[in-house]
């Protein structure tokens, strides 16, 4: 068992991390409750055109989900097309503190405005835009809800509010283990070699769609863009498999509040996505408030091939098929902003 | 082996007749296996035929009927057989006149199957029109809250709903196969058998109907009620089946039914691939496709039959 373990990580070792660009800054503001958050700055090259851009990851996952490579960075296609872009890390993730234990709301209540408070302070702008994929959009649903400011226009790719929607994976959720934390990321780290090896694996069957993007960067994505899963975070978010979008203790019923959101939300889906299923992601564009736009990518709406959940933020054609229609929310919601 | 065959063929043989609706349209209503069994009522879908219960012998129309159950299958005004005059119609015609006469012919209470956005018009009839007949329901890729088409759902409607002229055009057949089969798995044959015979004419008048459904999310029906409306007072008992791939009645579009029909108890299954089903089904691959039969057809069967 020891060498085989030992084997495991020789080889997860293969996979190579490529590093930040000379470009990035690195930041480490602290959160209200005394954290540590990572977070990197990518300037705006050329003319600035616009807000700066804050990215946030989701569940087991880290700040590289945004910048894998120099051909899979939603932070770099940003900055190229003149926005300042921030990738941020969560507790827990990344090179974050890692507490003991977190939650759902954590993230929310402190990081997330620790991380808008960065950017507003180091950028000199009072309004910033956002992306959030996954939980990371959920995160936002939360903090706007809940009467977060700062944000002009937010864009979500794949994020859920209610996974009772007739997929197994809901009710599954719900089974969660929430007294420890999940070591997701660890076993990312040791399978990453193996990506691809298997034709029609259960990680690209749950996580993305192969015509969209090849195993060999996933396998990067396995192997540094991942993370382990807090119990307390497992806790809080099983209950969207009882259709449960909640507060750690249950007197915010985020869900219910979403109605009182005004930030524009641009509301992405993937056709393919298996994690967050359409009528998941769907369920919070009919939660919130407005302005808001719904996005199915997918062939029916002029995609090259289906969309699973990563594909969205490391697909090889997300940045036309995607990002560019985020980008373009953006703009377009400029003038609303005080 | 002959006599076995032929009894086989003699049995899955529907009979049909033309039924007279109140506004003296004709529908075309088939019946499966002999009088006498647990009756269903099979919709399909606008512009479909009645071959997506029934292509070439295999379907849930031979499979419910394998199990005791009468099986009806219709074809509402202007489609498949019942296919005349088309541009008179409108969609709220069928659930006034063409369910209820439907209706009036089974004669006994039924449960029904409901397909797409005419198994939507009928769960709305359930309100009204077949208030007291129907018993449990089936429905699927039923839409809730139809959405804006994509794209290519738009050029196909645009182009008057004639979905088997659209098999042979070398440019729109893609569209059709992107909202109807892609994503689903099939045997060897079937989708080619499925394109000569599951796709029939919407007609002018019904696309436009539907396009206009589409774009506003809620249908006005002849009573001045709307779809929406009847979805609220819906309160059968259903299974709902919803393809993650369906690219013309998406799953977020029927999951809401949910949600809506506060007096229905509504149980949802929405497949995707991770998970144990076979594939993720599209529109046609719900009925048609290489697992339907375990993975579809077995599941509604025993909800029907209250077997858990």
């Amino acid at each position: 068992m020891k060498h085989l373990a030992l084997l495991l990580l020789a080889l997860a070792g293969c996979v190579r991390e490529v590093p930040l660009p000379d470009f990035a800054e690195r930041h480490r503001p602290m959160t209200d409750d005394g954290l540590e958050l990572s977070m990197v700055r990518y300037r705006a090259r050329g003319e600035p055109a616009g807000r700066p851009v804050l990215l946030c990851h989701g569940i087991s996952a880290n700040d590289r989900n945004m910048d894998l490579d120099e051909h899979h960075s939603l932070a770099r296609w940003l900055s190229e097309h003149g926005r300042e872009a921030w990738t941020m890390s969560l507790r827990g993730t990344g090179t974050s503190t890692h507490p003991v234990d977190a939650t759902f709301d954590d993230f929310w209540q402190h990081d997330l405005p620790a991380a808008i408070h960065e950017v507003q302070r180091v950028s000199g702008a009072e309004q910033i835009d956002y992306v959030g994929h996954s939980m990371g959009g959920m995160i936002v649903y939360a903090y706007l809800a809940e009467g977060g400011q700062g944000l002009g226009a937010v864009a979500t790719l794949g994020s859920p509010t209610n996974l009772a929607t007739g997929t197994l994976s809901g009710p599954a959720v719900v089974f969660l283990p929430g007294n420890f934390s999940i070591p997701s990321g660890s076993g990312a780290y040791l399978a990453a070699p193996f990506e691809g090896a298997i034709d029609d694996g259960l990680v690209a069957r749950l996580f993305y769609n192969p015509e969209n993007t090849r195993p060999e960067v996933f396998a990067r994505l396995m192997a540094y863009g991942t993370a382990d899963i807090a119990g307390g975070v497992a806790r809080q978010l099983s209950r969207l498999g009882a259709g449960h979008f909640e507060s750690a203790d249950g007197k915010l019923d985020f869900r219910r509040d979403m109605a009182r959101v005004t930030t524009p939300v641009l509301v992405v889906a993937g056709r393919l996505d298996r994690v967050a299923p359409a009528p998941a992601v769907k369920d919070g564009y009919r939660a919130l408030g407005g302005p808001k736009e719904w996005l199915m990518v997918s062939q029916a709406h002029g995609a090259k091939a289906e969309y699973g959940h990563m594909d969205l933020v490391v697909g090889e054609r997300a940045a036309e098929e995607v990002w560019s229609k985020v980008l373009t929310f953006f703009h377009g919601h400029t003038q609303e902003v005080k | 082996m002959i006599a076995l065959l032929c009894l086989t063929l003699a049995a899955a043989a529907p009979s049909h007749r033309r039924v007279i609706t109140s506004d003296g349209i004709a529908v075309a209503l088939y019946r499966y296996g002999e009088p006498g069994g647990p009756a269903v009522l099979l919709v399909p879908d606008l512009g479909l035929t009645r071959a997506v219960f029934d292509l070439q012998g295999e379907g849930l129309a031979s499979h419910l009927v394998a199990h005791g159950h009468t099986v009806y299958v219709v074809e509402l005004r202007g489609q498949g057989a019942a296919r005349q005059d088309g541009n008179r119609y409108g969609l709220a015609q069928m659930v006034a006149s063409d369910l209820p006469a439907v209706a009036k012919v089974i004669g006994e209470p039924f449960d029904l199957v409901a397909h797409g956005y005419a198994g939507t018009l009928a769960l709305a009839a359930t309100a009204r029109e077949l208030k007291g007949r129907v018993r449990k329901v089936v429905a699927i890729a039923t839409p809730a809250l139809p959405e804006v088409p994509s794209d290519v759902a738009r050029t196909v409607l645009r182009q008057g709903g004639d979905f088997l002229a659209l098999t042979h055009d070398p440019e729109l057949h893609r569209a059709l196969d992107l909202l109807f089969i892609w994503g689903g798995r099939f045997r060897p044959g079937r989708v080619e058998a499925l394109r000569a015979h599951a796709f029939g004419t919407l007609g002018p008048a019904l696309s436009a109907d539907l396009l206009k459904w589409l774009y506003t999310g809620n249908l006005v029906l002849e009573d001045d009620s709307t779809v929406l409306g009847r979805l609220q007072q819906y309160d059968r008992e259903t299974l709902l089946f919803d393809g993650l791939l369906d690219g013309y009645a998406s799953p977020e579009q029927c999951v809401p039914l949910k949600e809506i029909a506060q007096k229905a108890d509504v149980h949802l299954r929405t497949f995707s691939r991770f998970e144990l089903a076979s594939e993720d089904y599209s529109h046609l691959s719900l009925l048609l496709g290489a697992g339907a039969a375990d993975e579809v057809f077995e599941p509604a069967r025993k909800f029907l039959e209250g077997v858990r």
